[in-house]
């Protein structure tokens, strides 16, 4: 009865696996075939794996410039975010300030819907003649996931106790470098991982991205959309160029797959 | 940074109350609450509003029971149980335009694995995404894909924080395994499930749009113009700023709404 119990376990949650799995597996398969056999019915499950949809892809599309303007937004935005977000999250976890309605009210950004913010924003930076550079969209991010890393964070600084920072300060440190030469180094676990999740979130972002640039600005996840076209989907190509993005972010997460559930529920839950 | 935030809400606020068509900038004037009266009488926007309700709340439904029964079927140490976690989370981390994407790809009536499975068992193929009364729970099940983890993984971790010596007492004085589930660990977790539910259902209302953008735009006909979708058209196709302004605060109040009584669980 046991052992059967065992065996029923094993099988849902294997089914529960491949049903997670395989949509991830076959957008990477497929950007490796050739475009003969992408659409045979029925599939071809073993192939021989081409390289050939990623070298068109990158041929006829500016993909470095893209992929460079990615980088380049997520890595600033994820740098100014934790650097702000530590220090107020710090102060926050410390002296309480602003108290309940700070809180509440970072929440409240956290959960405001991109597309109610998009359109004004599209018409101020419209009139600042900022659309379609990569400084319009680091702003956007930075309001938004600045938020978000001081609500995650300020749960990693409220687990570290008080009595190292009073211990710092009797040997002779300020404030500031009690915090920047002993708490942050103590933080580091918990910074590395919500530096990886505002990166991923800044690397996924569509909608922002979308309305914001038209060419030079162009991040990964709009440039992919360019694989739509009048004549139908490009489906190697676009598979192809859809796991370029989606492994980065991949690997990053799984790395940081061990504070997930405090970086998800903004530190509301322990994991 | 506040300001960033808090400048363009105002601003689409004032925006909200003006005839304001980006095609016409010299017939900007003030329409008192005409847009919102505008509102109520679009048949367009009620149809949207409410496949937003149909669409959030099956999907958060589905994937809360789901994610249940997952969270406590992992909930026992055994082989590999480290393995599954990892290969459930992975959906989440995949970038939601890339999600809309490779579904649109197997939903594919002709060539998608969808069909290709439903006719190796000997049912026919269907028109996902195409057929109007399909497409909305097609997209559903996509959302419904790609965030149960993000469920699970949340009642996982709580489920771990369980005392065991509740379950214990409970089972000496001769409870089953469903009464414990439904005396000790539903209320234990309550707040948890009210948290987690939360978050998922204002999540929804956000990135839903990428999905429904990349792999319906909206159809066919209006059969998935969720309120996003609708937004966006009225902005970036009709150039009618002060009413999409409009239907954005409508969308707000309904979330500010949730917030109000979840944020003292918080």
């Amino acid at each position: 009865m046991k052992k059967l119990l065992l065996v029923v376990r094993y099988f849902v949650l294997s089914a529960f696996v491949l049903i997670a799995v395989f949509p991830i597996y076959w957008t990477f398969s497929t950007s490796f075939k050739l475009e003969s056999i992408s659409f045979a019915i029925p599939p071809v499950w073993i192939f021989k794996p081409h390289l050939q949809n990623y070298f068109i892809a990158f041929n006829t599309y500016p993909f470095f410039l893209y992929f460079k303007n990615s980088l380049i937004i997520a890595c600033v935005t994820t740098l100014i975010s934790v650097l702000v977000g530590s220090m107020a999250s710090y102060s926050i976890a410390r002296f309480n300030i602003g108290g309940r309605g700070l809180l509440v009210g970072l929440l409240s950004m956290r959960i405001i819907p991109s597309i109610v913010m998009v359109i004004p924003l599209f018409l101020i930076f419209n009139n600042l003649n900022l659309i379609d550079t990569r400084l319009a969209l680091v702003v956007t991010y930075l309001s938004v996931n600045t938020p978000f890393v001081i609500l995650v964070l300020k749960n990693f600084f409220a687990g570290i106790p008080r009595e190292i920072d009073d211990a710092a300060i009797v040997d002779g440190c300020s404030r500031f470098q009690a915090f920047w030469r002993v708490i942050l180094p103590l933080a580091l676990p918990g910074l590395a991982a919500t530096a990886v999740f505002c990166f991923v979130l800044c690397w996924n972002e569509f909608l922002f991205a979308m309305i914001l640039t038209r060419s030079n600005a162009v991040t990964l996840p709009v440039a992919i959309t360019g694989y739509i076209t009048d004549r139908g989907i490009l489906w190697g190509q676009m598979t192809a160029a859809a796991s370029m993005i989606a492994v980065p972010a991949i690997v990053f997460s799984v790395f940081a797959q061990k504070w997930m559930v405090e970086g998800l529920t903004l530190g509301a839950v322990k994991g | 940074m506040t300001g960033v935030m808090i400048y363009p809400l105002i601003y689409s606020f004032y925006n909200s109350f003006f005839y304001y068509r980006i095609t016409e900038p010299h017939s900007y004037h003030f329409v008192k609450l005409s847009n919102y009266i505008k509102l109520f009488i679009d048949p367009l926007f009620l149809h949207s509003f409410k496949i937003t309700f149909i669409c959030v709340l099956s999907a958060v439904a589905g994937e809360f029971v789901i994610a249940i029964i997952m969270a406590l079927l992992l909930n026992k140490s055994f082989k590999g149980r480290e393995i599954f976690k990892i290969l459930y989370l992975l959906p989440i981390t995949v970038p939601p335009v890339v999600v809309g994407l490779g579904w649109k790809f197997l939903y594919n009536p002709q060539s998608g694995m969808v069909n290709y499975f439903l006719r190796v068992f000997g049912f026919d193929g269907l028109d996902w995404i195409g057929d109007y009364d399909m497409a909305l729970m097609s997209v559903i099940l996509v959302d419904i894909w790609e965030w149960t983890p993000f469920l699970m993984i949340i009642f996982f971790a709580g489920l771990k924080s369980l005392p065991k010596d509740l379950n214990e007492v409970a089972s000496i004085d001769g409870a089953n395994s469903v009464q414990r589930f439904i005396f000790i660990t539903v209320p234990y977790l309550s707040r948890l499930f009210v948290i987690a539910c939360f978050l998922r259902v204002v999540d929804a209302f956000k990135f839903m749009f990428d999905i429904v953008y990349i792999m319906t735009g909206g159809g066919p006909g209006d059969a998935t113009e969720i309120l996003s979708i609708y937004i966006y058209r009225q902005g970036f196709r009709y150039f009618d700023i002060g009413y999409s302004a409009a239907i954005s605060f409508i969308l707000l109040l309904v979330i500010i709404g949730l917030l109000v009584p979840v944020s003292r669980s918080l």
